[in-house]
């Protein structure tokens, strides 16, 4: 698998929000979208899976998935790649589920969509989905409102291990969550890209989030790439001053911040 | 759940205590003596004196209010003025005839107030979507006695198409169909008495549709409030994100949400609508609670009106309740699961 | 340059028909109610029989259809329906203004205070706005009317009695809500009288929707007032009040349809203009709390 982002262009009413140049993404590897809210971060999530158009953006430059062509591609091709060959996740997981439904209705509804014909066939794939995620099946019985918020995001995260998603575009998914729960759902993402190959597009205003789980970063400030390079190295001595206002901003515990500067 | 189910009953009786208190209080302040017009113009001193015995006035105020109290209870609502008979047995036999009415209207309501709101949401912000809105708006400004005039001088002055007087035509009284319901379009069908079916439906379409135009703005506008609501949502998007068409999300998923606040609108239209047919029924002979309202007003018949008013509320606060009950049984939230 | 760019407007007028195409149901409720307000204004010098209004009566021209000289023709005593339909412009929105006014003012009061002391005090308060919540307001408000000496001062009054527990809802949510957050918290414990407090915290963040609520009664508060005339319960003759003079033309409507016509469609009229603003600023200032009644 593999998704190149070439000179990608999101604007609504002539305003550009989101610029990235370049961006490439390969099987079982980990890059960060990391900036303050509004530096059109999501937006170049929601340009990938051909969702931005719908809430009303212009989209120009390429997208490449294996060679293929998303931008400009009809709506029935984009949705057999949605969830099935690239999948996201979003931030508040206890309204990313339609509260008077079963999450297993959910579940079963997303795996019958994506070919999964027969009910045991999908209840199976869902079991061993939940397994990886450590969920016990019973939670498909309950309401979005009965599961905690970490529980419902590793549910989100098990329906696209379900489908075997090759690439996860994560949206802010541990913001909403304390930090334990966080640190969980890191250790669970973190095997499933080994397990499964599965790469991660990890998009977050959270800089320690982002300097623990990803290898490459892209900072972006209001719409525009301020900044890339492998994580390690960005975060221990930034180029761009924004950058370096991002993590500086970041207390660390038990160490020292970026460019050792007192607080 | 049946603490909920036990709270809601218990506020619901709290209400309705409140609402007897306060007929009482609108029956006690009427200026003048209840007692001189209980007798009529042009009764004797011994006779107001009797009257004023009989209707308990002489007693100290908190008997009075117990007695009333426990009147409402066992159902003896009062004796309306200008009819002479006891209120309640009044009500019986007027209400039938308004209850048809407003089902009719509602359900024309619903019917045409749904598809617009859906319409409006599902164009939202294009002309389509305006125009909707616009509909929606002159329903809910509408005049209603109004509307129903128009209506009477366009279908029946000018195009002849419909009648405008009664349930049904005068010949049908003479050999009464056995009434199963008391709704004659229902009872009509029940006894297959096709030509009064016909007649009573007939009859039935123009003041429908004039008590119709309130609930269908309120409806419409509420469909479109609610489902735009829903779309915004973020398990919607999460929906779109996993490759789902959109009709497929509307009416699989978003759909079940969009409903409950719509649910609550319909109660609550239900009692306005009821309410409403007082300006529509003098105007078309409808013999319902709206007639039997206009002439207690124009009598100054306080029982009768204080009556009208507790059945009302009642009604009002029952359906609310009932609506209140079925959204519980079906929202996983709310006490039950 | 597109032929767009060529021929176009000044930009002044480019924004405001820009503003317009955005905001279409404040712009034409605005305007809507704009006329009414003009008209009211205006109405000695707009109306071509002033007098009509009043207690005049031309017997020799009863029920005239409209021509030139009688633009919405005459009613059952000879008087000019278009002159008393533009003086009723004095008559249903200065009806609703008071009963608004009044009817948010004690409304507020009532809800800040139980929202704000809380307890049983709160329990009561709410408890009685139920009760009278319980029954239609049109209903309510035709049960007062009825008991109370027919005039329009009563129809105020009786609206009035009916329309308050929405505002005292309102506001005891806004209240309760506020009264919990962290600075009023802060305000109390550090001593801030209670007074203080509810006008200088609770009181603005009240206010947006009351307000929006108050511009969505107006068109409510209208229909009310008209049908409880119609019914013979509100304003009494000769005052030009238009659901008076619906029913006043309503035995003879049959023949002369425009006795009735005319002054309904004001109605309908005004009673449009107002919900499309208040609509419209609904949708503006505060989409999610105000429910429309």
């Amino acid at each position: 698998m593999k998704l190149e982002i070439a000179d990608l262009k999101v604007a609504f009413d002539g305003r550009v929000v989101a610029h990235v140049p370049e961006l490439e993404i390969a099987s079982g590897e980990s890059v960060g979208v990391a900036g303050e809210s509004g530096s059109g971060k999501s937006m170049t999530a929601m340009a990938i899976l051909g969702l931005a158009q719908r809430l009303g953006a212009d989209v120009e430059g390429s997208i490449k998935l294996d060679g293929h062509e998303l931008v400009g591609e009809s709506e029935r091709n984009l949705r057999a790649i949605r969830g099935r060959r690239i999948g996201m996740i979003f931030q508040s997981p206890s309204s990313a589920f339609n509260p008077v439904l079963r999450t297993g209705y959910t579940f079963g509804r997303v795996l019958a969509l994506h070919g999964i014909d027969s009910r045991r066939a999908r209840r199976a794939a869902a079991e061993t989905a939940l397994a990886e995620v450590r969920l016990r099946p019973r939670v498909l019985d309950r309401y979005p409102h009965q599961l905690s918020g970490g529980e419902l995001q590793r549910v989100a995260i098990a329906m696209a291990l379900a489908l075997h998603a090759e690439l996860l575009l994560a949206d802010e998914p541990t913001s909403a969550l304390d930090v334990t729960v966080q640190a969980e759902i890191f250790e669970i993402i973190s095997r499933i890209r080994e397990t499964e190959s599965m790469a991660l597009l990890f998009i977050s205003h959270d800089l320690a989030a982002v300097a623990e789980i990803t290898e490459r970063v892209v900072v972006m400030r209001a719409g525009e790439v301020v900044e890339t390079g492998a994580t390690r190295a960005v975060v221990d001595a930034p180029a761009h001053p924004y950058t370096r206002a991002l993590f500086d901003a970041v207390p660390v515990l038990g160490g020292e911040a970026s460019g050792a500067h007192d607080r | 759940m049946t603490r909920f189910l036990a709270r809601r009953v218990v506020l619901s009786l709290v209400v309705v205590a409140g609402v007897v208190l306060l007929t009482f209080v609108i029956a006690r302040i009427v200026p003048g003596d209840p007692a001189t017009s209980w007798a009529g113009p042009h009764a004797t001193a011994a006779e107001v004196a009797q009257a004023r015995k009989h209707l308990g006035l002489n007693r100290p105020f908190i008997d009075q209010v117990g007695t009333y109290f426990r009147g409402i209870v066992v159902g003896r609502w009062g004796t309306s003025i200008h009819t002479h008979r006891p209120v309640l047995s009044d009500l019986k036999t007027v209400v039938p005839a308004s209850l048809e009415l407003v089902f009719a209207a509602i359900l024309l309501a619903i019917a045409v107030g749904v598809p617009l709101g859906l319409l409006a949401a599902r164009l939202r912000g294009r002309t389509t979507d305006h125009a909707v809105r616009a509909v929606a708006i002159v329903g809910v400004s509408m005049p209603i006695f109004w509307l129903a005039l128009i209506l009477q001088l366009v279908f029946f002055n000018q195009l002849h198409l419909l009648p405008v007087a009664g349930e049904y035509a005068l010949r049908f009284q003479e050999h009464p169909v056995h009434a199963y319901t008391h709704f004659p379009v229902i009872d009509a069908a029940l006894n297959g008495n096709w030509a009064m079916l016909g007649s009573s439906f007939s009859h039935l379409v123009l003041p429908a549709c004039a008590v119709a135009a309130y609930p269908t703005g309120v409806i419409a506008r509420m469909v479109r409030a609610s489902v735009l609501d829903v779309a915004g949502e973020t398990h919607v998007q999460m929906l779109r994100a996993f490759g789902f068409r959109e009709g497929t999300i509307f009416n699989r998923f978003a759909m079940r949400l969009a409903w409950n606040p719509v649910a609550q609108v319909v109660a609550l239209v239900f009692a306005y609508s009821l309410v409403n047919t007082f300006l529509v029924e003098s105007i078309f002979d409808w013999p319902g609670l709206g007639s039997y309202a206009g002439e207690s007003i124009i009598a100054l018949d306080t029982p009768a009106i204080v009556g009208i008013t507790l059945f009302v509320a009642l009604v009002y606060v029952f359906v609310n309740l009932a609506v209140d009950l079925i959204q519980a049984a079906l929202d996983p939230r709310i006490g039950l699961h | 340059m597109s032929v767009i760019e060529a021929t176009a407007l000044p930009g002044r007028t480019r924004n405001a028909l820009a503003w317009m195409r955005a905001n279409p149901l404040i712009a034409a409720g605005g305007f809507m109610v704009l006329v009414i307000v003009v008209v009211a204004i205006f109405a000695p010098l707009i109306a071509p029989y002033p007098g009509d209004a009043g207690y005049a009566t031309h017997p020799l021209d009863i029920f005239k259809p409209p021509s030139t000289k009688h633009l919405f023709g005459t009613d059952n005593v000879g008087r000019d329906i278009f002159s008393r339909v533009v003086y009723g412009t004095r008559v249903s929105p200065l009806i609703a203004l008071a009963v608004v006014a009044i009817a948010s003012v004690v409304g507020v009061t009532v809800g800040l205070v139980a929202g704000f002391l809380g307890g049983i005090v709160d329990e009561i308060l709410m408890r009685i706005t139920d009760v009278f919540l319980a029954v239609p307001a049109l209903l309510l408000a035709l049960a007062f009317a009825s008991v109370l000496p027919q005039s329009t001062g009563s129809t105020i009054l009786a609206i009035t009695i009916s329309w308050w527990p929405w505002y005292a809802r309102l506001a005891r949510g806004e209240a309760a809500s506020v009264s919990r957050r962290r600075y009023v918290e802060t305000g109390r414990v550090l001593g801030l009288s209670r007074l203080r407090l509810l006008t200088r915290h609770v009181l603005p963040n009240a206010t947006t929707p009351v307000l929006v609520q108050a511009s969505l009664d107006f068109g409510g508060v209208i229909l009310t007032a008209a049908a409880l005339s119609f019914l013979g319960l509100g304003a009494q003759d000769p005052t030009p009040d238009w659901g008076l003079m619906v029913n006043e033309g309503r035995s003879f409507f049959q023949t002369y349809w425009w006795a009735v016509t005319f002054p309904g469609a004001a109605i309908l009229f005004s009673a449009a203009a107002f919900n499309l603003l208040g609509d419209g600023l609904r949708d503006r200032l505060d989409p999610r709390r105000v429910v429309g009644r």
